[in-house]
C-alpha cells in the first residue's frame, strides 16, 4: 500500500486537498503557540507563585493581626507603692526631699513604660520611700496626636490618672496604666478598658465616671502637654532632676542611681 | 531549562550577582541589627529621627511571636546564598529564584510598611532602609532577567 497521495484528478479532490492542508497549517500554528506560550515560561510561573505566596502571607498576617486588648485581660503592676512613699495628688514622697524629679511622661509612650516599670519602682523604694527624693508627674501626652482621631488615648489615660489623683490613687492608677500598656493608639486605653483599669486600681467608679464625663481633666492634660512643648520637652520621658534634664529612659536603675546620688551630694 | 548555565550579561561592568549580593548584604546587616536589638529586649536607635521605638515596641512588630526582623535575616541569608551561587555557577534558575523570593519579600514588606504608616503611625528608618534594599533587589533581579540571554529549550 503506497503512502503517496494520489494527484487530485477532479476539482472536488483538489478542493478537499486544499482544505486538509489549511487544517494542518492551523493545527501546526496552534501547537506551536501552545509550546511557546508565555504561560509555560518559568519566569511567569515563578512570578505567579511568588505573587500567590505573597498574597497568602499578607492574608495570614491580616487574619492573625493583633486585636485590641480585651477589657477583661488586665495585668497587675509589678510593684506596690511602699508605705514610706507618701502620695499627694500627682507627687510622691516627702515635700522636704533634697531632690525633686519632674517626670514628663505619656502613658502611651513605650520608653515611659520602660522607665515606669523597670526603673521607677527601685527608685521609689530606694530614694522616695526614704525621704531623699520626691517625684512630680507631668503630662506630656503627645502620642495620641499621631492619629487624627476624636479619641486621644494619651489624653484620656492622663485624664483617668488625674481623676484617680482626685481619689488619692494617682500612683496606683499610674502603675496599673503602665502595666497594661499595649502599643500606641491600638486600643489599650479605650474608654471601656480605662474604666476596667480604674476598677482594678481601686477607684470609686461613680466618681471616676463623673470626673471623666466633665472633660476638664482632659483639658488640663492637653494644657500641660502644650506647656511641656513650650518648655522644650519634646521627648518622653523627660526627667528633670533638680533642674537638670535627662531625655529618654535611663539605661538602668544603677545608671539612674548614680545621677540621683550626684544630685543628692550637690544638694547637701 | 532552569538548570542550564547561561553566561551572565554584565551590569555596570560587574556580574549582576555581585550587585544583588551587595544589596543582600546591606539588607542582612540592617535586619541583623534590628533582630539582635529586639531579641535582647532593647529598641533600635534612630538618632534624631523618631519612630523606631514606636515600631519596635508595637505588637505588630511580631509575627508568630517572632520579631519580623528575624524573618528579614533569614530572607537576606537565602537571597545572598542564591546570588553567590548564581555568581559561581551561572545556573539560570538561581537568578529566577532570587527574583521570585525577593518578590515574596516585597509583598511582606509592603504589608509592614502599610502597618507602619497607617496603623502604628510611626516609621522606623531602619525598617524603611531594609524595605528599600529589598525593593531594589527585586527590581535589579527583574532588570537582569530582562537583559539576560535565555537558555535554549532542549
Amino acid at each position: 500500500m503506497s503512502d503517496v497521495t494520489p494527484t487530485p484528478q477532479t476539482r472536488h479532490d483538489r478542493r478537499r486537498l486544499e482544505l486538509e492542508q489549511r487544517r494542518d497549517q492551523r493545527r501546526a500554528t496552534r501547537e506551536k503557540a501552545q509550546t511557546s506560550s508565555p504561560l509555560r515560561s518559568p519566569m511567569v510561573l515563578l512570578t505567579g507563585a511568588a505573587v500567590l505566596i505573597g498574597l497568602l502571607i499578607i492574608g495570614f498576617m491580616f487574619i492573625t493581626r493583633p486585636r485590641p486588648p480585651s477589657v477583661a485581660d488586665l495585668t497587675p503592676p509589678n510593684a506596690e507603692i511602699p508605705a514610706g512613699a507618701v502620695p499627694d495628688g500627682r507627687t510622691l514622697g516627702s515635700p522636704t526631699a533634697k531632690v525633686t524629679i519632674d517626670i514628663w511622661s505619656d502613658f502611651q509612650c513605650p520608653a515611659c513604660m520602660d522607665f515606669a516599670t523597670e526603673i521607677e519602682p527601685a527608685t521609689i523604694s530606694t530614694y522616695v520611700a526614704t525621704g531623699k527624693v520626691r517625684l512630680v508627674y507631668h503630662d506630656a501626652a503627645f502620642q495620641g496626636q499621631k492619629v487624627h482621631s476624636t479619641y486621644d488615648e494619651s489624653v484620656e489615660a492622663a485624664a483617668a490618672a488625674r481623676c484617680a489623683a482626685d481619689q488619692g490613687l494617682f500612683w496606683q492608677m499610674h502603675n496599673w496604666l503602665f502595666a497594661n500598656w499595649n502599643g500606641e493608639n491600638e486600643g489599650a486605653f479605650a474608654a471601656d478598658r480605662l474604666r476596667a483599669i480604674a476598677t482594678a486600681a481601686g477607684l470609686d467608679l461613680t466618681a471616676y465616671d463623673s470626673c471623666m464625663a466633665v472633660g476638664d481633666k482632659q483639658s488640663a492634660a492637653r494644657s500641660e502637654t502644650l506647656s511641656a512643648q513650650a518648655a522644650g520637652v519634646n521627648q518622653t520621658p523627660t526627667l528633670i532632676v533638680n533642674g537638670t534634664s535627662i531625655t529618654g529612659s535611663p539605661r538602668s536603675f544603677a545608671a539612674f542611681a548614680t545621677v540621683l546620688d550626684q544630685a543628692l551630694a550637690a544638694a547637701q | 531549562m532552569i538548570y542550564r548555565r547561561v553566561a551572565a550579561r554584565r551590569l555596570l561592568g560587574l556580574h549582576p550577582a555581585v550587585i544583588l549580593g551587595v544589596l543582600d548584604v546591606i539588607g542582612l546587616v540592617v535586619a541583623s541589627y534590628l533582630a539582635v536589638v529586639e531579641l535582647s529586649g532593647g529598641v533600635p536607635s534612630c538618632g534624631i529621627i523618631s519612630g523606631c521605638e514606636e515600631v519596635a515596641k508595637s505588637q505588630y512588630n511580631n509575627f508568630l511571636g517572632i520579631p519580623v526582623a528575624v524573618f528579614g535575616v533569614f530572607l537576606s541569608l537565602v537571597l545572598l546564598s542564591l546570588a553567590l551561587a548564581w555568581w559561581k555557577t551561572d545556573i539560570y534558575g538561581l537568578l529566577l529564584g532570587h527574583y521570585a523570593l525577593s518578590l515574596v519579600g516585597v509583598f511582606f514588606d509592603g504589608w509592614f510598611l502599610y502597618l507602619q504608616v497607617f496603623v502604628i503611625q510611626a516609621v522606623c528608618i531602619w525598617c524603611v532602609t531594609y524595605e528599600v534594599s529589598l525593593l531594589l533587589r527585586f527590581l535589579v533581579a527583574l532588570l537582569v532577567y530582562v537583559r539576560q540571554p535565555k537558555p535554549e529549550a532542549p
